[in-house]
C-alpha cells in the first residue's frame, strides 16, 4: 500500500515537471531546427545595409514540396530566417564582393523561426493573431535567446501579409510564384 | 552581375557604370511612382517616402534580395540596380506597394 502511494506520487511529479508533459503556448512550441543549413531549402538572401547583416532564408523541404502558391501553406511549415554579420571596411561600412553582394563574416549570429501549427492561433487574441503562426528565436547554438522577451515585433511585421496566398511570409510565397506554379 | 543596395543615403559604391542615372521613385499616397521601371545596369533607384506613415522597399526576388530597412516621411534610399533580369520591390508594411524592375 506504501510502495503504491509512493509511485503514484512519483508519477504525478513527473505528469507536472516532465516538459513533455506539459501544454506548450507561444514561442515553446518551436524547437531549434537543428541542421538547417544542410537540410532545409535556402529560398532567400537579403543584405541588410542599414544594421551591417546578411540574412538567409531557409524552409523544410516536405513543406516546400506539399505548399501551392496562391494557397496558405501547409501546417508544419518552418521557416527560418538565420543571420551573419556583414563584412565592413575600416569606416565600419560593408564590403562588397564582386557582383556586388554584402560578404557575410563567420558564422551565424541568430535564429529566427517562424512555423505554423494547426490550430496555433486559437492562443492569442483576435488582435494579435498571424493565422497559426508562431515565432522563436534562438542562439546558434540551438538555445532560446532569452534577451527576446516579446514577439510583438514578429506579429506586427507579418500582420502585413494577411491575404491568403501570402500566409504572413515575405519572401516564401513571392518564391513559391516564381519558382513553384500550380 | 551585381547587386547593390545601400540604405545609408548616400552611399554608392563606384562601379564603373558608363552612363549611369539617378531615377527618382517617390512614396505617396501608398503607391510607388513609378510602378514600373525599365533601367540600365549601374543605375540607381532614388526613393524618397513623400507620405506621412513609414514605407519600406524590399526586393522580394529570389537572387536580388536587398531591403535598405524602413524609410521615415521624408527621407531618402538608395538602390543601386547592379544586377541584370527583372524582379520585384515591394513596401514591407503595405503589400499594395510594388514596383517591376527591369534592368538591362
Amino acid at each position: 500500500m506504501r510502495k503504491r502511494t509512493i509511485a503514484a506520487a512519483t508519477g504525478i511529479a513527473a505528469l507536472t515537471l516532465t516538459p513533455a508533459g506539459m501544454v506548450r503556448a507561444g514561442a515553446d512550441r518551436i524547437a531549434f531546427p537543428q541542421g538547417f543549413e544542410k537540410s532545409y531549402t535556402l529560398y532567400g538572401v537579403i543584405d541588410r545595409p542599414d544594421r551591417k547583416q546578411v540574412r538567409f532564408f531557409y524552409v523544410d523541404r516536405a513543406s516546400l514540396k506539399a505548399a501551392k502558391y496562391g494557397q496558405p501553406m501547409p501546417d508544419g511549415t518552418t521557416l527560418v530566417m538565420a543571420f551573419k554579420k556583414a563584412t565592413v571596411d575600416a569606416n565600419g561600412e560593408p564590403v562588397l564582393d564582386k557582383n556586388g553582394r554584402m560578404i557575410p563574416d563567420g558564422d551565424f549570429t541568430g535564429v529566427a523561426v517562424q512555423k505554423k501549427g494547426k490550430g496555433w492561433g486559437a492562443d492569442h487574441t483576435e488582435k494579435q493573431q498571424n493565422g497559426d503562426w508562431e515565432y522563436a528565436e534562438f542562439k546558434p547554438d540551438g538555445s532560446r535567446n532569452a534577451e527576446v522577451k516579446s514577439f510583438d515585433a514578429c506579429f506586427g511585421c507579418h500582420s502585413a501579409r494577411a491575404k491568403p496566398a501570402e500566409d504572413y511570409t515575405f519572401l516564401f510565397a513571392p518564391y513559391l510564384r516564381d519558382h513553384k506554379k500550380g | 552581375m551585381r547587386a547593390i543596395a545601400y540604405a545609408l543615403a548616400g552611399l554608392i559604391l563606384a562601379s564603373g557604370t558608363a552612363g549611369a542615372a539617378d531615377i527618382t521613385v517617390t512614396m505617396k499616397g501608398m503607391q510607388f511612382q513609378p510602378g514600373k521601371i525599365a533601367a540600365k545596369r549601374g543605375d540607381v533607384l532614388v526613393l524618397t517616402n513623400d507620405d506621412t506613415v513609414d514605407h519600406d522597399a524590399l526586393v522580394t526576388t529570389f537572387g536580388y534580395g536587398v531591403n535598405p530597412g524602413n524609410i521615415k516621411p521624408g527621407e531618402t534610399k538608395r538602390i543601386a540596380l547592379m544586377k541584370r533580369g527583372k524582379f520585384e520591390i515591394q513596401c514591407v508594411y503595405h503589400d499594395t506597394m510594388t514596383i517591376a524592375v527591369s534592368v538591362k
